[in-house]
């Protein structure tokens, strides 16, 4: 039995199982969806790979590769990593000076580009990167006045190979046997927010152990269509495309121009889809400017079945069967809006849409839900492959889903979030400083803090550097707190204070004045002013719930256990917030300081008297008694 | 093929609308091999020369001949069939059709297969639609325009419908290209990619192109030849540095004075451009 431990490993069984019989992949060219079979596959790569041998490619080297996610790339890809050699996605927006770093860090052979603007992008910086022997491009358009040896397309190198495989027969097929899984398949350049790209060092075991883990949860058939649209530099895109698509045998489309993908996406309708949490965001405000352009009757129905679509979704995730009659309304909702909003964006046999990346919003998650894409968050990084995501059946819109069968995962007891597997990387090129901090006995050390809830979901807070401290040693994170708590409708702002007098978090709390002003006319209550109606009991019993319900997402040391309602509203024009409504924190706690004493002294009240300015640039002073509730 | 006659060769031409001159007594020749652009102030007559050119006009005197032979008296589909393909300066698409279409109706110079077998569309008739729509496709991916592929003329942006236009006239498979004002009404980037363009199907086609334009720096970007016409007079005629000094040049441009003149083109010629 021939070993199938290696990506190149996994395309040979393939090219081996299904040859001619089956697509591998598909690329919309010429408006017209050409599709390469596994032996087709099988050939460009051996082509390639043998073009590369005979170029003086050695096991070892690196290729660099620079392009829109194409069957090229993914040919040089696996081309190199059948050779032994190891690939570098580079993003297509990258600036000359982070391809320079990139390509001069990896030591790159050879770089692989797409075309005219990525090939001239390496021209301008040829003299920076001596390690470069060849510059090799796939699409020839506007490349027909360059004559220079250091260029050369993908079709000559493959002619290279025609001759090279003559004199060396089987050496492909040798060389992609002696392939071993320790072996590095990729180098993966993340861009920290500070400082220089690190080089993520990534095994075929790696990439491999992390699938199988997934396939657990969320087996791929061969007969499925996945859509590459996601850049192949990223390594959601590594996973997915290229080694869960080998791994399953399913068909991998790419589209024609990264433009038409909109197009493309309904005419393959793919069963999985993984799109940035970005992507998602701009296909939902897409849907919702369509509908508010679209006719009245479309309109009507969209808003009339929407709140349906909600109710129904959210009944779902908290795992309570929704009654005949939502049923039934949720099914005429489906029939007449919601089946053919799906088919509009392509999504109708989507059975898995997958968000990475950053953390989507709450919003998106919901209206996508509501209207029956049931999307899903996975979680990971490029060092340690995926660590949780959320099952179909198990989904709650705060969590980042729970771990992956398989996979050990804990948080430490400083609150950042550890794995440990064989899908944990090798460390960073060149970088021991760094890998030690990443890697600890086996531990991939995230950098995120996070929190595991009862149900066992992984709950990300933030990044643990943006983590603050309580007196009582422990960390909380005040975006984190803040930021699920604007998604309260009765809830504007809030300020989470800690720090090192307090032991425990405090929220300052300003209510949504127009929502809660007509919640309370709705329940006949009375009120005069905003500072008024911020301290009614029934108000804080409201914001109160709310809180509750958050406190279940975070861990124990850091819940929020006091707070107050503001008497006032945050403003601009009082230096508390932004022009751009962030908030001025430090300013605040300033000015809070007397009621955020009263808390720590253990009050319940505190007479607040706040200034305030007339137009006429005349001062006034009101006093208000601010009420301070505990919560546990 | 004579290669070293030109292909375009335009003797004493004159053009009257009634007592109005459009062109007079216009001689100049187009080379196989270059970018040739035709400047002037408005109505100076370069949109004339060009429907001369193509048959939408008929010249009273002179004559236009186009690979040695006569052209000037020819109506404008047998001219486009002969190979001269040109754009608009405002734009002339069915508006109603997708931008596919609008291409492949340029395609039906070339069509050869009749009604009747184009009705029953089977064996050549569709092996020739097949080889039309491949060529078609072709243009599409070399100008970039295959997210607009299914859209409605009338429904894209201005810039994007030029890049139509331009790729209807390549459609005719031509062998000298006229562009009336490609980049007029365009924003910095828009014409920096027509720009691209224009220089891709000149180095890819090797065929030659004849531009009108105003934007001055970009004909003293992209140009090999320069004429200049005034009044429906040739008044100047050179390669981009000796007309930027003609002192001729510089006085028909009223309002433009001299040193502006000079300096919006002295900024580099094709080179630059790489």
């Amino acid at each position: 039995m021939t070993r199938e431990e290696t990506i190149p490993q996994l395309l040979r069984r393939n090219y081996e199982r299904w040859g001619e019989n089956a697509v591998a992949m598909r690329h919309k060219d010429l408006g017209i969806w050409q599709e390469f079979t596994w032996s087709q596959c099988y050939a460009q790569v051996k082509r390639f790979a043998l073009g590369l041998k005979a170029l003086g490619f050695d096991q070892g080297d690196t290729v660099g590769i620079i392009g829109d996610n194409e069957p090229e790339w993914y040919w040089t890809e696996l081309a190199c990593q059948a050779n032994r050699g190891t690939s570098v996605g580079i993003f297509v927006d990258s600036m000359p000076d982070e391809v320079k770093y990139i390509v001069a860090h990896s030591e790159a052979r050879y770089v692989v580009t797409r075309d005219q603007e990525q090939t001239d992008k390496i021209l301008a910086i040829r003299d920076e990167i001596p390690n470069v022997k060849k510059v090799i491009y796939w699409d020839p358009k506007g490349m027909w006045s360059y004559h220079d040896p250091f260029v050369m397309s993908f079709q000559e190198v493959q002619a290279l190979g025609d001759t090279f495989e003559a004199d060396h027969p089987g050496l492909f097929e040798e060389s992609i046997e002696s392939g071993r899984s320790s072996d590095l398949a990729i180098i993966c350049y993340t861009s920290g927010t500070t400082g220089l790209p690190k080089g993520a060092m990534v095994t075929h075991l790696n990439l491999i152990t992390t699938i199988k883990q997934w396939f657990e949860v969320e087996p791929w058939e061969p007969q499925e269509d996945y859509l590459s649209y996601v850049p192949l530099a990223w390594i959601a895109e590594q996973m997915f495309c290229v080694t869960a698509g080998l791994l399953s045998g399913a068909t991998v489309n790419f589209p024609e121009r990264p433009e038409t993908v909109q197009s493309d996406i309904r005419e393959i309708g793919p069963s999985m889809i993984l799109y940035s949490s970005r992507m998602w965001e701009s296909l939902s405000s897409m849907i919702l400017t369509k509908i508010e352009d679209g006719s009245p009757i479309k309109r009507f129905l969209f808003n009339l079945f929407l709140p349906v679509g909600y109710r129904v979704s959210d009944m779902r995730m908290e795992r309570k069967e929704p009654g005949a009659g939502w049923r039934m309304l949720d099914w005429l909702a489906d029939l007449l809006v919601f089946s053919s909003l799906r088919d509009k964006i392509g999504l109708k046999r989507t059975k898995a849409p997958y968000t990475g990346g950053s953390l989507i919003s709450p919003g998106t998650f919901r209206l996508f839900r509501a209207v029956g894409v049931d999307i899903r968050q996975i979680y990971g990084s490029s060092e340690a492959g995926l660590c949780c995501c959320h099952r179909v059946d198990d989904v709650k819109f705060e969590s980042i889903g729970t771990p992956l069968p398989g996979m050990q995962v804990k948080v430490s007891p400083e609150g950042e979030l550890l794995w440990k597997g064989d899908c944990v990387f090798q460390g960073y090129l060149k970088d021991t400083k760094k890998t030690a901090e990443a890697l600890v006995d086996g531990w991939y050390h995230s950098g995120d803090a996070a929190h595991i809830d009862e149900d066992g979901h992984v709950i990300y807070l933030d990044r643990m550097a943006d983590m603050m401290d309580l007196g009582s040693g422990l960390k909380y994170s005040p975006q984190h707190i803040e930021g699920s708590l604007k998604f309260s409708p009765y809830i504007r702002d809030t300020i989470a204070v800690g720090g090192k007098r307090l032991s425990y978090v405090v929220a300052l709390v300003q209510i949504d004045f127009e929502f809660v002003g007509k919640w309370a006319e709705k329940r006949h209550i009375p009120y005069t002013t905003f500072a008024d109606l911020s301290q009614k009991p029934q108000v804080l019993d409201l914001v109160e719930e709310e809180l509750k319900k958050l406190n279940l997402t975070l861990p124990e040391g850091s819940r929020v256990k006091k707070f107050a309602c503001l008497h006032k509203e945050l403003d601009p024009d009082e230096e508390e917030l932004t022009r751009t409504r962030k908030l001025r924190r430090d300013f605040v706690e300033r000015k809070y300081e007397g009621l955020l004493t009263a808390i720590a002294e253990g009050k319940s009240t505190f007479e607040a008297s706040s200034e305030f300015k007339y137009r006429d640039g005349g001062t006034g002073v009101t006093t208000t008694s601010v009420s301070i509730r505990q919560l546990f | 093929m004579d290669a070293d006659r030109p292909l375009i060769e335009v003797k004493d031409l004159t053009l009257r609308f009634g007592g109005l001159t459009a062109l007079t007594d216009l001689s100049m020749a187009v080379g196989r091999h270059e970018i040739l652009a035709v400047i002037g102030p408005n109505g100076a007559g370069k949109t004339s020369l060009f429907n001369c050119m193509t048959g939408f006009y008929r010249p009273q005197t002179g004559s236009i001949t186009f690979d040695g032979k006569e052209i000037s008296q020819l109506p404008s589909h047998k001219i486009a069939a002969m190979g001269i393909a040109r754009t608009f300066q405002n734009i002339a698409l069915y508006s109603g059709l997708s931008t596919l279409d609008n291409i492949l109706a340029a395609r039906n110079v070339a069509m050869k297969t009749g009604v009747l077998a184009g009705g029953i569309f089977f064996g050549p008739a569709r092996r020739e639609e097949v080889e039309h729509r491949r060529t078609v496709e072709e243009i599409i991916d070399f100008l970039e325009i295959q997210a607009i592929r299914k859209h409605v003329v009338a429904s894209l942006p201005y810039g994007m419908r030029k890049r139509v236009d331009l790729a209807r006239a390549l459609a005719l498979e031509p062998r000298v290209l006229l562009l009336d004002e490609p980049m007029a009404g365009m924003n910095v980037e828009e014409k920096e990619d027509m720009a691209r363009f224009i220089f891709d199907i000149y180095e890819s086609r090797r065929i030659p192109i004849i531009l009108v334009e105003h934007d001055m720096a970009l004909v003293m970007d992209i140009a090999d030849r320069i004429v200049v016409l005034d009044f429906g007079i040739k008044i100047a005629e050179g390669d981009p540095e000796s007309i930027i000094q003609n002192p001729k040049v510089i006085s028909a441009y009223l309002g433009l004075k001299e040193t502006e003149f000079a300096t919006s083109g002295a900024d580099g010629r094709r080179e630059s451009t790489r």
